[in-house]
């Protein structure tokens, strides 16, 4: 046989061969329940980052690691990216859960879609689930949103960021300060970065007791606000929102962040990061809740000498025992899904299983949300304050309904007004109120 | 029916002879205008006619409801808006009155030297090469208040009272706006020194010698005959310049973030635009900032057009 025709046949045979295998599959996967899922943001494929040479792992893993753990169902995952504006998640979301292409979403605006119907009732679900078991802690409750009808849990969070209180544990010893506790008062707060403030006793270096993002201060305000007895507002079972800034309760969080910003670095105000120093030995400012993270987590891992001067806090609590913005990215149910029961099994894992949080974080740096992070990151358990860490956004405060919208440019813009000194306490808030009511009635006519 | 009809065929000829004359040889010309005119229509043109319609209707769930002028009313009574409105024109007008005259200067230095003036202008020139979201992370470092570069020269010189710059608010000289008002001259120098040099170049050099007969001093030169040459230059950098200012965006946001921090003092008109259409979903109110910063650049390039230009349209004609 001429060596030309013997190639021609062996690859003939090669490909008839692969076809005939690759028939063959999706006659094993038709043996599963599918279930649909949309995910947002994760890596398509493995990578590795240029300059750290970190692994990214691909969605497939997480895939891969979902049937390993359930094997008569089958996961089938679309990832999208982030986007923005027309290309933005939103408007696939919305376009997949109109034509009933999923099952399961990766669903930031979930409150909405509750509104309108298009999501289950996971709280039904969990009352004929006789095995569930809630490794989600207070989130259960704080994330019941308004439905068509009534309150209740239309989705479960996924993952999430979180914001814990750091503390520099080598300048509370130079000052001769108690640490701080792990759930620390205002009060305690207050008294230790005023002692804090100063000039170090041991290196003679000008110190700060506390620290805020000037660009995001509205987030650590409203942790304060809360643990004082505020209340942002509501929102009813008609979509419709209230907001109220202008009470006693934001007035007096207000005059004490203004104080306390006596105590931080001048620029603090503009800043939008951490301070200069921090997580080295040049760091300065003792007290800083701002503990993003994207700012320490990876940073602690890698240099373990870090974790003893570096320490954490849980954030401020409310009299309710939660406290510091949610982060969450939920996962929900479209009432559209036509199975379910898998589609319940799935989400439970996606949502609580160690597999499903150690992926979140490997690929997106994203911390667990249930009580199985400690098994899933034992590297993050392994902190002096690792419970701290991993257990913090299981007590965050519910998600801010409004937190992308004119309430919090409102909010943000008034306090900048009130730290930089050109509006009273009293008057950034009616400041932030009266264009928080002129959004609101805009919305209004709107719906 | 035939002598009736004769008129009309022979007036269409006619027509069509006139055409072919006006077009002959210049007909393939428009062929190429048309398609970057297409375009225009279809980028430019098309969503500017959105925004107007937009900026009178009300988006609903039910679908857009005509809306009148209720937005402008909302647009006029929101104090956001006319301090957004401010920065932009308090921006701009202390971008050009500090700008020309530093241009000015040293594009005369530049052009009286005789060895090494290309590498000084190409240095010169570079930041406006850089992009100005490089730029602004690049001054965010420069002017931070505590570590920065600028307050540690300031520093180094003795001085304690440091000046706040980006975490200031306030009306001041070394406030936020003082600071962008920096970056931006500092951006945009390059630019308007080598605008002026060809301005300055391009004034006849017999004037110059005339005025050295006459015993006039290099400033007297200076003041009667170059400043009077530049005028065109100087009335083309100020409308430019006026638009580039009044239409600024990526160094503010990118150093003020959506809603210009510190406490509104670096929001544009820009700024408040995207932000209610991006951020508020607003779009109606969106729409209607576009419509007004659309007149109000109109009409500053109406009355420079007439104000400035009168005179050289006439000297042309």
């Amino acid at each position: 046989m001429r060596p030309l025709l013997r190639h021609f046949l062996l690859l003939s045979t090669t490909a008839i061969a692969a076809s005939a295998l690759s028939a063959t599959a999706p006659a094993m996967a038709q043996d599963k329940t599918p279930v649909t899922v949309l995910t947002i943001g994760y890596p398509d494929k493995d990578s590795t980052d240029a300059v750290t040479g970190t692994v990214s792992p691909g969605i497939g893993n997480l895939e891969t690691a979902f049937e390993a753990a359930n094997p008569t169902i089958d996961l089938v995952v679309t990832n999208i990216p982030w986007g923005e504006g027309a290309t933005g998640y939103a408007p696939k979301t919305e376009a997949m859960i109109q034509a009933n292409e999923s099952c399961l979403y990766e669903m930031p605006g979930a409150a909405g879609y509750a509104r309108r119907g298009l999501l289950s009732d996971l709280g039904a679900l969990i009352a004929a689930d006789k095995d569930f078991k809630n490794v989600w802690g207070k989130q259960i409750e704080t994330d019941k949103v308004w439905g068509p009808t009534a309150k209740s849990l239309y989705y479960i969070p996924n993952n999430t960021g979180e914001r814990v209180i750091h503390w520099d544990a080598t300048l509370f010893a130079n000052y001769g300060v108690e640490p701080l506790s792990k759930n620390p008062t205002l009060d305690e707060i207050a008294a230790k970065a005023k002692a804090l403030t100063g000039t170090d006793p041991v290196t003679g270096q000008q110190t700060y007791g506390y620290y805020y993002q000037g660009k995001y201060a509205v987030w650590q305000f409203l942790s304060i606000a809360h643990a004082m007895g505020a209340n942002w507002g509501s929102v009813d079972e008609t979509g419709k929102m209230t907001v109220t800034w202008n009470t006693p309760e934001y007035l007096k969080a207000l005059q004490w962040f203004v104080d306390m910003a006596k105590y931080a670095p001048s620029g603090a105000l503009g800043s939008d990061g951490m301070p200069q120093g921090f997580l080295s030995d040049d760091n300065v400012v003792a007290i800083i809740p701002e503990g993003e993270q994207g700012y320490f987590i990876q940073p602690l891992i890698a240099n373990p000498e870090l974790q003893k001067r570096f320490r954490s806090s849980f954030n401020l609590r409310g009299a309710d025992g939660v406290g510091g913005v949610a982060t969450i990215s939920p996962m929900a149910m479209a009432e559209s899904c036509t199975n379910k029961e898998a589609a319940w099994t799935a989400l439970k894992w996606l949502a609580g299983s160690a597999e499903s949080q150690k992926y979140y974080f490997d690929s997106n740096g994203r911390i667990p949300v249930s009580d199985n992070g400690a098994a899933a990151l034992p590297q993050i358990a392994a902190f002096p304050d690792g419970d701290v860490v991993l257990t913090q956004p299981q007590f965050a405060e519910a998600p801010y309904p409004w937190a992308a919208d004119q309430p919090r440019w409102a909010m943000q813009t008034a306090l900048e007004g009130a730290l930089a000194g050109t509006l009273s306490p009293a008057d950034a808030l009616a400041q932030a109120q009266k264009e928080t009511d002129d959004w609101l009635a805009q919305q209004a006519v709107q719906k | 029916m035939k002598p009736e009809s004769a008129p009309s065929s022979l007036g269409s000829g006619f027509l069509l002879s006139r055409l072919r004359r006006a077009f002959r040889g210049t007909l393939v010309w428009y062929g190429f205008l048309a398609a970057p005119l297409f375009l225009i229509m279809v980028f430019v043109g098309y969503p500017t006619f959105l925004a107007f319609q937009q900026s009178v209707y009300t988006e609903t769930p039910a679908g857009d409801v005509f809306a009148g002028t209720f937005h402008f009313q909302r647009l006029f009574s929101s104090q956001v808006f006319w301090g957004a409105l401010g920065n932009t024109v308090l921006l701009g007008v202390a971008f050009l009155a500090i700008i020309l005259p530093l241009a000015t200067i040293f594009a005369s230095m530049l052009n009286r030297l005789r060895r090494g003036a290309t590498p000084l202008k190409v240095i010169y020139f570079l930041p406006q090469l850089t992009s100005s979201v490089a730029v602004a992370i690049m001054f965010n470092y420069v002017f931070q208040p505590d570590w920065g570069l600028l307050n540690g020269v300031l520093r180094s010189l003795g001085i304690s009272q440091l000046p706040l710059w980006l975490a200031d608010p306030r009306l001041s000289l070394t406030g936020s706006r003082a600071a962008v008002t920096l970056l931006a001259v500092w951006a945009g120098l390059g630019y308007f020194i080598i605008v002026i040099l060809a301005g300055l170049q391009s004034i006849p050099t017999d004037l110059y010698d005339a005025a050295a007969i006459d015993g006039a001093s290099p400033l007297q030169s200076w003041v009667h005959i170059t400043l009077p040459s530049l005028r065109p230059t100087f009335i083309f950098l100020i409308m430019t310049g006026t638009v580039d200012a009044l239409s600024r965006f990526g160094d503010l946001w990118t150093l003020g973030g959506p809603g210009g921090s510190p406490a509104r003092s670096l929001q544009s008109v820009v700024m408040y635009m995207f932000q209610q259409g991006f951020e508020s979903n607003d779009f109606s109110l969106s729409a209607a900032t576009a419509v007004v910063f659309f007149v109000i650049v109109l009409v500053i390039s109406a009355i420079s057009f007439w104000g400035f230009l009168r005179r050289e349209f006439k000297a042309i004609r």
